[in-house]
Protein backbone atom coordinates (compact mmCIF):
# COMPACT_ATOMS: atom_id res chain seq x y z
CA UNK A 1 0.00 0.00 0.00
CA UNK A 2 1.49 3.45 -0.97
CA UNK A 3 2.08 5.60 2.56
CA UNK A 4 1.23 8.90 0.99
CA UNK A 5 -1.72 10.16 -0.87
CA UNK A 6 -5.05 10.44 0.16
CA UNK A 7 -5.89 6.59 0.19
CA UNK A 8 -2.90 6.28 3.51
CA UNK A 9 -4.52 5.22 6.62
CA UNK A 10 -4.41 7.21 9.45
CA UNK A 11 -1.53 5.59 11.20
CA UNK A 12 1.10 3.16 10.12
CA UNK A 13 3.52 1.87 11.66
CA UNK A 14 6.07 -0.34 10.37
CA UNK A 15 8.67 -2.09 12.16
CA UNK A 16 9.42 0.23 14.80
CA UNK A 17 12.12 -0.62 17.69
CA UNK A 18 13.41 1.95 20.20
CA UNK A 19 15.86 0.96 22.77
CA UNK A 20 16.42 3.82 25.74
CA UNK A 21 19.29 3.22 27.12
CA UNK A 22 22.67 1.40 25.04
CA UNK A 23 22.71 -1.67 27.41
CA UNK A 24 19.23 -1.62 28.09
CA UNK A 25 17.08 -4.22 26.39
CA UNK A 26 14.02 -2.77 23.54
CA UNK A 27 11.52 -1.04 25.06
CA UNK A 28 9.78 -1.52 21.14
CA UNK A 29 10.78 -4.67 19.02
CA UNK A 30 9.99 -4.71 15.39
CA UNK A 31 6.04 -3.31 15.91
CA UNK A 32 4.06 -3.50 13.45
CA UNK A 33 0.17 -2.13 12.81
CA UNK A 34 -2.30 0.11 10.70
CA UNK A 35 -5.06 1.98 11.63
CA UNK A 36 -7.92 2.87 9.10
CA UNK A 37 -10.42 5.60 9.42
CA UNK A 38 -13.23 5.14 11.79
CA UNK A 39 -11.05 1.98 13.08
CA UNK A 40 -10.13 1.88 16.96
CA UNK A 41 -7.08 -0.41 17.45
CA UNK A 42 -6.89 -1.57 21.52
CA UNK A 43 -2.96 -1.63 22.29
CA UNK A 44 -2.76 -4.10 25.52
CA UNK A 45 -0.21 -5.54 27.27
CA UNK A 46 1.13 -5.44 30.78
CA UNK A 47 3.24 -2.56 32.77
CA UNK A 48 6.61 -2.18 30.75
CA UNK A 49 5.33 -3.77 27.37
CA UNK A 50 5.92 -0.92 26.09
CA UNK A 51 2.71 0.71 25.07
CA UNK A 52 3.60 4.11 26.15
CA UNK A 53 6.67 4.09 23.92
CA UNK A 54 4.90 3.57 21.19
CA UNK A 55 2.35 5.95 21.67
CA UNK A 56 5.25 8.55 22.33
CA UNK A 57 6.59 7.38 18.98
CA UNK A 58 3.03 8.06 16.75
CA UNK A 59 2.64 10.83 18.21
CA UNK A 60 6.12 12.22 17.27
CA UNK A 61 7.38 12.61 20.49
CA UNK A 62 10.00 10.34 20.65
CA UNK A 63 11.84 8.71 17.40
CA UNK A 64 11.97 5.25 16.64
CA UNK A 65 15.70 3.96 16.41
CA UNK A 66 14.52 1.64 13.34
CA UNK A 67 11.43 1.43 11.14
CA UNK A 68 9.16 4.27 10.69
CA UNK A 69 5.69 6.13 11.67
CA UNK A 70 3.41 7.55 9.07
CA UNK A 71 0.50 9.59 9.78
CA UNK A 72 -1.81 10.18 6.90
CA UNK A 73 0.72 9.14 5.12
CA UNK A 74 3.48 11.99 6.42
CA UNK A 75 5.89 11.60 9.35
CA UNK A 76 5.00 12.62 12.65
CA UNK A 77 7.57 15.09 12.64
CA UNK A 78 5.31 17.32 10.18
CA UNK A 79 3.22 20.05 11.46
CA UNK A 80 0.05 19.13 8.60
CA UNK A 81 0.03 15.77 9.90
CA UNK A 82 0.31 16.48 13.56
CA UNK A 83 -2.68 19.28 13.17
CA UNK A 84 -5.01 16.37 12.79
CA UNK A 85 -3.95 14.34 15.25
CA UNK A 86 -5.70 14.92 19.33
CA UNK A 87 -3.40 12.91 22.20
CA UNK A 88 -4.46 12.58 25.54
CA UNK A 89 -0.94 11.83 27.41
CA UNK A 90 -0.85 8.93 30.16
CA UNK A 91 -0.51 11.27 33.24
CA UNK A 92 -1.84 14.77 31.44
CA UNK A 93 0.07 17.43 32.84
CA UNK A 94 -0.45 21.19 31.40
CA UNK A 95 1.00 24.50 32.32
CA UNK A 96 0.80 24.83 35.68
CA UNK A 97 -0.25 28.25 36.28
CA UNK A 98 -2.78 28.54 33.33
CA UNK A 99 -6.60 27.41 33.98
CA UNK A 100 -8.33 25.08 32.20
CA UNK A 101 -9.96 27.72 29.81
CA UNK A 102 -6.45 29.38 29.08
CA UNK A 103 -5.22 25.68 28.93
CA UNK A 104 -7.72 25.06 25.90
CA UNK A 105 -7.36 28.53 24.37
CA UNK A 106 -3.55 28.24 24.32
CA UNK A 107 -3.47 24.75 22.67
CA UNK A 108 -6.74 26.04 20.39
CA UNK A 109 -4.42 28.66 19.29
CA UNK A 110 -1.61 26.05 18.63
CA UNK A 111 -3.97 23.70 16.65
CA UNK A 112 -4.71 26.79 14.40
CA UNK A 113 -8.33 27.66 15.53
CA UNK A 114 -9.13 30.89 14.91
CA UNK A 115 -10.25 33.43 18.15
CA UNK A 116 -13.91 32.77 16.87
CA UNK A 117 -13.41 29.20 16.41
CA UNK A 118 -11.93 29.09 20.32
CA UNK A 119 -14.32 31.39 21.76
CA UNK A 120 -16.96 28.93 20.80
CA UNK A 121 -14.91 25.07 20.95
CA UNK A 122 -13.32 25.74 24.37
CA UNK A 123 -16.62 26.13 26.44
CA UNK A 124 -17.95 23.26 24.52
CA UNK A 125 -14.84 21.21 25.22
CA UNK A 126 -14.68 22.58 29.31
CA UNK A 127 -18.68 21.71 29.57
CA UNK A 128 -17.75 18.10 28.00
CA UNK A 129 -15.15 17.43 30.32
CA UNK A 130 -17.40 18.90 33.29
CA UNK A 131 -14.69 21.95 34.19
CA UNK A 132 -17.18 24.69 32.77
CA UNK A 133 -16.45 27.38 35.30
CA UNK A 134 -13.37 25.92 37.25
CA UNK A 135 -11.52 29.15 37.73
CA UNK A 136 -8.73 27.30 39.72
CA UNK A 137 -5.07 26.71 38.15
CA UNK A 138 -4.22 23.58 36.28
CA UNK A 139 -1.83 22.85 39.43
CA UNK A 140 -4.83 22.63 41.77
CA UNK A 141 -6.21 19.93 40.01
CA UNK A 142 -6.66 16.66 41.03
CA UNK A 143 -5.89 13.69 39.12
CA UNK A 144 -9.32 13.28 37.67
CA UNK A 145 -9.66 16.70 36.34
CA UNK A 146 -6.33 16.45 34.39
CA UNK A 147 -7.17 13.70 33.01
CA UNK A 148 -10.64 15.23 31.92
CA UNK A 149 -9.05 18.15 30.82
CA UNK A 150 -6.33 16.12 28.73
CA UNK A 151 -9.54 14.24 26.75
CA UNK A 152 -11.05 18.15 26.14
CA UNK A 153 -7.73 19.50 25.06
CA UNK A 154 -7.30 15.76 22.60
CA UNK A 155 -10.71 16.58 21.05
CA UNK A 156 -10.50 20.52 20.71
CA UNK A 157 -9.24 20.48 17.29
CA UNK A 158 -11.74 17.91 15.65
CA UNK A 159 -8.57 15.34 14.75
CA UNK A 160 -9.24 12.75 12.36
CA UNK A 161 -6.85 10.30 14.65
CA UNK A 162 -7.16 10.32 18.34
CA UNK A 163 -4.75 8.44 20.22
CA UNK A 164 -5.60 7.86 24.26
CA UNK A 165 -3.15 7.07 26.47
CA UNK A 166 -4.88 5.37 29.71
CA UNK A 167 -7.52 7.91 29.16
CA UNK A 168 -10.08 6.17 31.79
CA UNK A 169 -7.18 5.89 34.68
CA UNK A 170 -8.23 8.31 36.68
CA UNK A 171 -11.77 8.88 35.86
CA UNK A 172 -14.79 7.85 37.67
CA UNK A 173 -17.44 5.83 36.70
CA UNK A 174 -19.39 8.46 34.82
CA UNK A 175 -16.43 9.88 33.38
CA UNK A 176 -15.42 6.35 31.69
CA UNK A 177 -18.96 6.14 30.47
CA UNK A 178 -18.33 9.55 28.54
CA UNK A 179 -14.88 8.37 27.54
CA UNK A 180 -16.77 5.08 26.23
CA UNK A 181 -19.51 6.98 24.37
CA UNK A 182 -17.22 9.50 22.58
CA UNK A 183 -15.01 6.51 21.13
CA UNK A 184 -17.84 5.16 19.97
CA UNK A 185 -19.16 8.28 18.23
CA UNK A 186 -15.74 9.68 17.27
CA UNK A 187 -15.56 6.10 14.98
CA UNK A 188 -18.67 6.18 13.82
CA UNK A 189 -17.81 9.39 12.46
CA UNK A 190 -14.68 8.22 10.88
CA UNK A 191 -11.94 9.22 13.21
CA UNK A 192 -9.18 6.57 13.67
CA UNK A 193 -8.51 5.77 17.65
CA UNK A 194 -5.37 4.28 19.05
CA UNK A 195 -6.69 3.09 22.74
CA UNK A 196 -3.86 2.26 25.30
CA UNK A 197 -5.48 0.61 28.47
CA UNK A 198 -5.28 -1.80 30.68
CA UNK A 199 -9.18 -1.98 31.12
CA UNK A 200 -9.95 -4.74 28.76
CA UNK A 201 -13.80 -4.92 29.18
CA UNK A 202 -13.47 -1.79 27.97
CA UNK A 203 -11.23 -2.02 24.94
CA UNK A 204 -13.62 -5.44 24.02
CA UNK A 205 -16.38 -3.03 24.22
CA UNK A 206 -14.80 -0.13 22.09
CA UNK A 207 -12.13 -1.25 19.65
CA UNK A 208 -12.56 -3.70 16.52
CA UNK A 209 -8.92 -5.01 16.57
CA UNK A 210 -6.29 -5.19 19.23
CA UNK A 211 -2.38 -5.84 19.37
CA UNK A 212 -1.29 -7.40 22.37
CA UNK A 213 2.54 -6.31 23.32
CA UNK A 214 4.99 -8.46 25.64
CA UNK A 215 8.22 -6.95 26.38
CA UNK A 216 7.79 -4.73 23.05
CA UNK A 217 7.10 -7.41 20.66
CA UNK A 218 3.56 -8.00 19.78
CA UNK A 219 2.16 -11.25 20.45
CA UNK A 220 -1.41 -11.59 18.90
CA UNK A 221 -3.56 -9.22 17.57
CA UNK A 222 -6.26 -9.57 14.88
CA UNK A 223 -10.32 -8.26 15.42
CA UNK A 224 -11.71 -8.46 18.62
CA UNK A 225 -14.34 -11.30 17.64
CA UNK A 226 -11.29 -13.45 16.35
CA UNK A 227 -9.25 -13.47 19.25
CA UNK A 228 -12.07 -13.96 21.95
CA UNK A 229 -13.40 -17.36 21.88
CA UNK A 230 -17.24 -17.70 22.08
CA UNK A 231 -18.13 -17.80 26.00
CA UNK A 232 -14.89 -16.38 26.52
CA UNK A 233 -13.45 -12.58 27.46
CA UNK A 234 -10.59 -10.59 26.01
CA UNK A 235 -9.16 -10.14 29.70
CA UNK A 236 -8.91 -14.11 29.36
CA UNK A 237 -7.09 -14.32 26.37
CA UNK A 238 -4.98 -11.66 27.50
CA UNK A 239 -4.02 -13.28 30.67
CA UNK A 240 -3.54 -16.68 29.49
CA UNK A 241 -0.73 -15.01 27.00
CA UNK A 242 0.89 -13.24 29.49
CA UNK A 243 1.12 -16.15 31.92
CA UNK A 244 2.65 -18.65 29.37
CA UNK A 245 4.72 -15.74 27.83
CA UNK A 246 6.22 -15.21 31.35
CA UNK A 247 5.74 -18.54 33.00
CA UNK A 248 3.84 -17.48 35.80
CA UNK A 249 0.65 -19.72 36.89
CA UNK A 250 -2.40 -19.46 39.35
CA UNK A 251 -0.25 -20.86 41.86
CA UNK A 252 1.71 -17.22 41.81
CA UNK A 253 -0.60 -15.68 44.29
CA UNK A 254 -0.69 -18.83 46.90
CA UNK A 255 2.79 -19.21 47.04
CA UNK A 256 2.66 -15.77 48.53
CA UNK A 257 3.70 -16.15 52.35
CA UNK A 258 0.16 -15.24 53.89
CA UNK B 1 5.17 33.14 13.92
CA UNK B 2 1.35 33.30 15.24
CA UNK B 3 2.00 30.11 17.38
CA UNK B 4 5.22 31.33 18.33
CA UNK B 5 3.85 34.56 19.80
CA UNK B 6 1.05 32.48 21.57
CA UNK B 7 4.01 30.00 23.55
CA UNK B 8 5.36 33.57 24.06
CA UNK B 9 2.05 34.89 25.59
CA UNK B 10 1.14 32.56 27.58
CA UNK B 11 4.95 31.74 29.10
CA UNK B 12 4.21 35.29 30.17
CA UNK B 13 1.30 34.73 32.03
CA UNK B 14 2.80 32.01 33.47
CA UNK B 15 5.94 34.24 34.72
CA UNK B 16 3.66 36.29 36.12
CA UNK B 17 1.40 33.89 38.17
CA UNK B 18 4.77 32.67 39.41
CA UNK B 19 5.64 35.69 40.96
CA UNK B 20 8.74 35.68 39.34
CA UNK B 21 8.67 38.85 37.65
CA UNK B 22 7.69 40.53 41.20
CA UNK B 23 10.46 38.91 42.35
CA UNK B 24 12.14 41.06 40.04
CA UNK B 25 10.41 44.03 40.47
CA UNK B 26 11.15 43.89 44.59
CA UNK B 27 14.78 43.52 43.92
CA UNK B 28 15.39 46.34 41.44
CA UNK B 29 13.11 48.08 44.73
CA UNK B 30 15.28 47.42 47.32
CA UNK B 31 18.41 47.83 45.29
CA UNK B 32 17.39 51.52 44.15
CA UNK B 33 16.17 52.55 47.52
CA UNK B 34 19.06 50.96 49.26
CA UNK B 35 21.55 52.51 47.04
CA UNK B 36 19.92 56.07 47.45
CA UNK B 37 20.34 55.59 51.17
CA UNK B 38 23.01 54.36 51.29
CA UNK B 39 25.07 58.03 51.01
CA UNK B 40 23.60 59.33 54.32
CA UNK B 41 25.00 56.89 56.00
CA UNK B 42 28.63 56.05 54.32
CA UNK B 43 29.19 59.78 53.67
CA UNK B 44 26.44 61.86 55.07
CA UNK B 45 28.61 65.47 54.24
CA UNK B 46 28.96 64.71 50.20
CA UNK B 47 27.34 66.81 48.08
CA UNK B 48 27.01 67.40 44.43
CA UNK B 49 29.73 65.37 42.02
CA UNK B 50 31.25 63.27 45.12
CA UNK B 51 27.18 61.76 46.03
CA UNK B 52 27.36 61.39 42.31
CA UNK B 53 29.91 59.77 41.80
CA UNK B 54 29.55 57.41 45.16
CA UNK B 55 25.78 57.05 43.73
CA UNK B 56 27.76 55.71 39.96
CA UNK B 57 30.11 53.68 41.57
CA UNK B 58 28.06 51.88 43.92
CA UNK B 59 24.91 51.32 41.11
CA UNK B 60 27.30 50.19 38.18
CA UNK B 61 29.17 47.27 40.90
CA UNK B 62 25.30 46.52 42.01
CA UNK B 63 22.73 46.40 39.32
CA UNK B 64 25.36 44.29 36.37
CA UNK B 65 25.39 41.37 38.96
CA UNK B 66 21.53 41.51 39.57
CA UNK B 67 20.52 41.76 35.78
CA UNK B 68 22.10 38.55 35.65
CA UNK B 69 21.03 37.19 37.96
CA UNK B 70 17.92 37.94 36.61
CA UNK B 71 18.75 36.55 33.35
CA UNK B 72 19.96 32.98 34.94
CA UNK B 73 17.11 32.89 37.04
CA UNK B 74 14.86 33.28 33.52
CA UNK B 75 16.83 30.54 32.12
CA UNK B 76 16.73 28.14 34.38
CA UNK B 77 12.75 28.87 34.27
CA UNK B 78 11.55 29.65 30.97
CA UNK B 79 12.10 26.13 29.24
CA UNK B 80 12.34 23.70 32.28
CA UNK B 81 8.89 24.46 33.81
CA UNK B 82 7.63 22.79 30.70
CA UNK B 83 9.78 19.70 31.01
CA UNK B 84 9.68 19.33 34.48
CA UNK B 85 5.49 19.64 34.88
CA UNK B 86 5.34 17.54 31.89
CA UNK B 87 3.00 19.97 29.79
CA UNK B 88 5.96 19.52 26.56
CA UNK B 89 4.52 16.64 25.89
CA UNK B 90 0.99 17.93 25.45
CA UNK B 91 2.28 21.21 23.82
CA UNK B 92 4.97 19.62 21.17
CA UNK B 93 2.18 16.91 20.26
CA UNK B 94 0.60 19.76 18.97
CA UNK B 95 0.98 21.44 15.35
CA UNK B 96 3.99 23.60 16.93
CA UNK B 97 7.28 22.88 15.13
CA UNK B 98 10.03 22.55 17.92
CA UNK B 99 11.63 25.55 16.16
CA UNK B 100 8.51 27.88 16.71
CA UNK B 101 8.12 26.48 20.47
CA UNK B 102 12.05 27.58 21.03
CA UNK B 103 11.15 30.95 18.93
CA UNK B 104 8.66 31.61 21.15
CA UNK B 105 10.52 30.84 24.54
CA UNK B 106 13.23 33.00 23.69
CA UNK B 107 10.66 35.92 22.65
CA UNK B 108 9.79 35.36 25.83
CA UNK B 109 12.70 35.30 27.85
CA UNK B 110 14.20 38.31 25.96
CA UNK B 111 11.10 40.60 26.68
CA UNK B 112 11.63 39.57 30.05
CA UNK B 113 14.99 40.94 30.42
CA UNK B 114 14.27 43.97 28.28
CA UNK B 115 12.04 44.99 30.93
CA UNK B 116 13.75 43.86 34.00
CA UNK B 117 16.71 45.86 32.14
CA UNK B 118 13.83 48.86 31.44
CA UNK B 119 12.77 48.73 35.39
CA UNK B 120 16.82 48.91 36.54
CA UNK B 121 17.33 52.09 34.08
CA UNK B 122 14.04 53.56 35.19
CA UNK B 123 15.19 53.43 38.81
CA UNK B 124 18.71 54.52 38.44
CA UNK B 125 17.19 57.85 36.33
CA UNK B 126 14.69 58.29 39.40
CA UNK B 127 17.38 58.54 41.52
CA UNK B 128 19.96 60.32 39.49
CA UNK B 129 17.44 62.73 39.75
CA UNK B 130 16.79 63.19 42.52
CA UNK B 131 20.27 63.88 43.14
CA UNK B 132 20.21 66.65 40.61
CA UNK B 133 20.61 64.84 36.94
CA UNK B 134 23.51 64.41 34.88
CA UNK B 135 25.09 60.59 34.14
CA UNK B 136 21.68 59.16 33.66
CA UNK B 137 22.43 58.42 29.49
CA UNK B 138 25.95 56.64 29.98
CA UNK B 139 24.20 54.81 32.89
CA UNK B 140 21.79 53.86 30.43
CA UNK B 141 24.37 52.46 28.07
CA UNK B 142 26.21 50.66 30.40
CA UNK B 143 22.50 48.65 32.01
CA UNK B 144 22.05 48.34 28.06
CA UNK B 145 25.65 46.41 27.62
CA UNK B 146 24.73 44.38 30.40
CA UNK B 147 21.62 42.92 29.88
CA UNK B 148 23.14 42.36 25.91
CA UNK B 149 25.63 40.11 27.72
CA UNK B 150 23.65 38.50 30.37
CA UNK B 151 21.42 37.77 27.42
CA UNK B 152 24.01 35.28 26.19
CA UNK B 153 24.44 33.49 29.36
CA UNK B 154 20.58 33.59 29.87
CA UNK B 155 20.59 31.76 26.50
CA UNK B 156 23.12 28.93 27.35
CA UNK B 157 21.08 28.48 30.55
CA UNK B 158 17.86 27.59 28.15
CA UNK B 159 20.05 25.42 25.86
CA UNK B 160 21.39 23.40 28.94
CA UNK B 161 17.89 23.28 30.70
CA UNK B 162 16.12 21.32 27.37
CA UNK B 163 18.36 18.49 28.89
CA UNK B 164 19.46 19.00 32.48
CA UNK B 165 18.29 20.47 35.79
CA UNK B 166 17.88 24.18 36.22
CA UNK B 167 20.19 24.21 38.76
CA UNK B 168 23.24 22.38 36.92
CA UNK B 169 22.54 24.35 34.17
CA UNK B 170 22.83 27.70 36.11
CA UNK B 171 25.95 26.25 37.26
CA UNK B 172 27.57 25.99 33.96
CA UNK B 173 26.28 29.52 33.01
CA UNK B 174 27.85 30.58 36.22
CA UNK B 175 30.86 28.94 35.23
CA UNK B 176 31.22 30.89 31.24
CA UNK B 177 30.52 33.95 33.04
CA UNK B 178 33.41 33.58 34.61
CA UNK B 179 35.86 32.29 32.28
CA UNK B 180 34.67 35.11 30.33
CA UNK B 181 35.79 37.40 32.98
CA UNK B 182 38.98 36.31 33.57
CA UNK B 183 39.68 36.12 29.53
CA UNK B 184 38.78 39.36 29.18
CA UNK B 185 40.87 40.33 32.54
CA UNK B 186 43.88 38.99 30.73
CA UNK B 187 43.20 40.47 27.96
CA UNK B 188 43.85 44.07 29.09
CA UNK B 189 46.52 42.57 30.93
CA UNK B 190 47.96 41.85 27.23
CA UNK B 191 47.00 44.93 26.27
CA UNK B 192 48.59 46.86 29.10
CA UNK B 193 51.99 44.87 28.64
CA UNK B 194 51.79 43.46 31.36
CA UNK B 195 51.83 39.66 30.33
CA UNK B 196 54.69 39.92 27.94
CA UNK B 197 55.15 35.98 28.04
CA UNK B 198 55.74 34.88 24.32
CA UNK B 199 53.28 31.64 25.30
CA UNK B 200 50.30 33.07 27.11
CA UNK B 201 49.71 36.02 24.92
CA UNK B 202 49.13 33.96 21.66
CA UNK B 203 46.88 31.74 24.29
CA UNK B 204 44.56 34.83 25.61
CA UNK B 205 44.54 36.23 22.11
CA UNK B 206 42.89 33.19 21.18
CA UNK B 207 40.57 32.77 24.13
CA UNK B 208 39.13 36.29 23.97
CA UNK B 209 38.65 35.94 20.15
CA UNK B 210 36.65 32.84 20.58
CA UNK B 211 34.81 33.78 23.79
CA UNK B 212 31.91 36.39 23.02
CA UNK B 213 32.94 39.67 24.10
CA UNK B 214 31.38 41.67 26.62
CA UNK B 215 29.84 44.60 25.58
CA UNK B 216 30.99 47.88 27.63
CA UNK B 217 29.66 51.26 27.71
CA UNK B 218 31.23 54.11 28.66
CA UNK B 219 30.70 54.34 32.57
CA UNK B 220 33.30 53.05 34.00
CA UNK B 221 35.88 56.05 32.01
CA UNK B 222 32.84 58.71 33.24
CA UNK B 223 33.65 57.36 36.46
CA UNK B 224 37.35 57.45 36.27
CA UNK B 225 37.51 61.32 34.94
CA UNK B 226 34.23 62.55 37.42
CA UNK B 227 37.35 60.97 40.26
CA UNK B 228 40.22 62.71 38.73
CA UNK B 229 38.09 65.85 38.54
CA UNK B 230 37.02 65.60 42.09
CA UNK B 231 40.64 64.83 43.35
CA UNK B 232 43.36 65.83 40.59
CA UNK B 233 46.30 65.31 42.84
CA UNK B 234 44.97 61.19 43.26
CA UNK B 235 46.85 58.77 41.00
CA UNK B 236 44.27 56.48 39.61
CA UNK B 237 45.01 52.44 40.70
CA UNK B 238 44.25 51.92 37.02
CA UNK B 239 45.17 54.29 34.31
CA UNK B 240 42.62 54.56 31.89
CA UNK B 241 43.90 52.75 28.95
CA UNK B 242 43.77 49.94 31.59
CA UNK B 243 40.02 50.35 31.49
CA UNK B 244 37.91 48.56 28.86
CA UNK B 245 36.92 50.52 25.58
CA UNK B 246 33.56 50.87 24.97
CA UNK B 247 32.19 48.83 22.30
CA UNK B 248 32.54 49.88 18.79
CA UNK B 249 29.34 48.86 16.02
CA UNK B 250 31.93 45.67 15.36
CA UNK B 251 31.47 44.12 19.11
CA UNK B 252 27.72 44.60 18.80
CA UNK B 253 27.83 42.92 15.51
CA UNK B 254 29.71 40.26 16.83
CA UNK B 255 27.82 39.79 19.79
CA UNK B 256 24.33 39.98 17.25
CA UNK B 257 26.11 36.69 15.39
CA UNK B 258 27.03 35.15 18.94
CA UNK B 259 23.16 35.53 19.88
CA UNK B 260 21.93 34.11 16.61
CA UNK B 261 24.40 31.12 16.75
CA UNK B 262 23.05 30.76 20.65
CA UNK B 263 19.09 30.45 19.33
CA UNK B 264 20.02 28.14 16.72
CA UNK B 265 21.69 25.92 19.15
CA UNK B 266 18.48 26.33 21.13
CA UNK B 267 16.37 25.27 18.23
CA UNK B 268 18.64 22.00 17.68
CA UNK B 269 18.67 21.35 21.35
CA UNK B 270 14.91 21.32 21.31
CA UNK B 271 14.43 19.89 18.06
CA UNK B 272 16.52 16.41 19.44
CA UNK B 273 14.68 16.65 22.57
CA UNK B 274 12.91 13.24 23.38
CA UNK B 275 9.84 14.12 25.47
Amino acid sequence: MSLTGAAAPAVQVRAISRRYRRRDPLAVDGVSFAIEPGEALGLLGPNGAGKSTIVRMVAGLMRPDAGEVRLFGQTPSDVAARSQLGLAPENPEFPRYLRADEVLDYFGGLLGLTAAERARRVPEALAWANLAGERRQVRHFSKGMKQRLGLAQAILGRPRLLILDEPTADLDPMGRRDVRELIVRLKARGVAILLNSHLLSEVERVCDTVSILIKGRILREGPVQELVPEGGTLEDVFVDLVRARSGTGEAGLAELAW
Amino acid sequence: MARAALVSAYTLVELRRRRLLLAFVVIEVLLVAGIGIAPLVVAPGSTGEARALFLLSVLSGTLGPALFICAIALGMTIIRQDVDSGALAAILAKPLSRSGYAAGKLLAAIATLAFVDGLFTAGCAILLALDGGGHVGILAVDLAATAANAALVMVVVMILTVHWTGVLAALVGIAVLFVESIVATLHTAVQGGTITSSFWRPVVQIAYGVLPRALEGDLAHDILQTSLRLHPGARPTLPPGGLPAASAPGDVVAWAVWLAALCVALCVAVRRKQV
